[in-house]
């Protein structure tokens, strides 16, 4: 079986000027694995877009109109669905941001690895924005002592936003192509999800 | 003697664990990551020259050297501050990755990739790929850097995996941790054919008609 989503482009929501799209695109699994966050067998997760859409629509209120950005993963299910599952992800969401937000605090003292303070600031400041907005966990990556990287890859598609000291720049790749790229955005002029 | 690479050739990319990976499995995205740049700003990174490296046991000589080297480094670094490395902080050649060096972006917005041969330390496969950004501003600059690491990562083939002799009985290998799949579950083109058990039944989200199943 294989999932496909029609309207979803994430650079929709990611900057002012953003382009739409009604592109089908299919999803990857396994794209937000970080790199603190032990996983054992008893936590390996799989897709449920549905769920994490789901998700999305209970923790929200009013006919806003909200479209699912991306997966979670959600607790394995081995037998019947749970008819809890929507706060089931909900909770397995918040446990990756928990994770990804003690990464970061982590990461500004690593003497291997270390971040400059204000890149890994300004990535907490979009963390909790991603929080609020009940958008899915991105995976984290960092580079040159001064940028934090965010992450999401959606089957052909792959969304990364790039943070620095108070500024962010984002790239939209497709098929082998940058199809959007923007950066030197101030934190206060970035727009996450603005179609809410 | 370093040669001219031609649209022929054929490069590799070495996964290296931790590098290469997001917590317990390979990804695209941090396949190339280029960290550190020289005094004139050019960040480099290293691969395999697959003229000088025929066999696949040609590259997995080459990626076992880096990550011993890395090692030593790390090693050095730890017992300056009078620590052991942390097992969970070794790192480990993993196998490798290929690519077409004709299909190589060599030019992006705001950057310029350079693939030169470039022989050290008695590699003689060794290829320097240098990124030069051509724009201005540390945001800038950091975005330029994402986006060739990614338009690289984007050519690579799939892993072939490899564990070096030397490892063979290490449990802190990312083979005994989590098995040679952490090498294949991460990548994009793991998901076309994936089945997800207990969702089978589902057809769309309650509330919406913008997401479908199709069998």
């Amino acid at each position: 079986m294989t999932h496909i989503i029609q309207n979803s482009d994430l650079s929709e929501h990611w900057s002012e000027n953003a382009s739409s799209s009604s592109e089908r695109m299919t999803i990857s699994p396994w794209a937000h694995h970080n790199r603190l966050r032990p996983l054992g067998d008893k936590d390996r997760v799989q897709l449920s877009y549905a769920r994490h859409r789901q998700m999305i629509l209970d923790s929200s209120s009013g006919n806003e109109n909200i479209r699912p950005l991306y997966m979670v993963r959600t607790p394995q299910i081995t037998g019947s669905l749970s008819v809890n599952s929507s706060a089931n992800l909900i909770s397995t969401a918040r446990k990756y941001y928990s994770a990804i937000e003690q990464q970061l605090n982590e990461l500004a003292q690593d003497e291997d690895e270390g971040i400059e303070k204000g890149a890994v600031d300004t990535a907490l400041v979009v963390l909790n924005r991603l929080i609020s907005k009940n958008l899915a966990p991105p995976a984290l990556s960092w580079h040159g002592g001064d940028a934090v990287v965010m992450i999401w890859a959606l089957g052909d598609t792959t969304y990364a936003i790039t943070i620095t000291d108070g500024e962010i720049g984002y790239v939209v790749r497709r098929k082998r192509e940058a199809v959007d790229m923007g950066d030197s955005i101030s934190l206060n002029k970035f727009i996450l999800s603005d179609l809410r | 003697m370093p040669v001219e690479i031609t649209a022929a050739d054929e490069i590799a990319r070495c996964i290296i664990f931790d590098r290469a990976f997001e917590e317990d499995v390979h990804v695209d995205g941090v396949l190339w990551i280029f960290e550190s740049s020289d005094d004139e700003g050019i960040y480099h990174e290293s691969a395999v020259l697959r003229r000088f490296a025929p066999l696949s046991e040609d590259v997995h000589k080459a990626g076992c050297k880096i990550a011993a080297k890395q090692n030593a480094r790390k090693s050095e670094q730890y017992a300056k501050r009078g620590k052991a490395v942390p097992d969970t902080a070794r790192r480990f050649y993993c196998g490798y990755r290929s690519a077409s060096y004709a299909s190589l972006p060599k030019a992006g917005d705001g950057y310029l990739i350079e693939i030169t041969h470039s022989p050290e330390d008695g590699e003689e496969a060794h290829v320097d790929v240098a990124l030069t950004v051509t724009v201005e501003g540390r945001n800038a600059r950091a975005t330029r850097r994402t986006n060739a690491g990614l338009a690289l990562a984007d050519h690579f083939g799939r892993p072939e995996a490899h564990r070096c002799p030397c490892d063979a009985d290490d449990n802190y290998h990312p083979f005994s941790r989590w098995g040679e799949k952490c090498l294949f579950v991460g990548l994009r083109d793991a998901w076309p054919d994936l089945h997800i058990p207990g969702i089978v039944q589902e057809t769309a989200a309650p509330g919406g008609d913008d997401i479908s199943f199709l069998t």
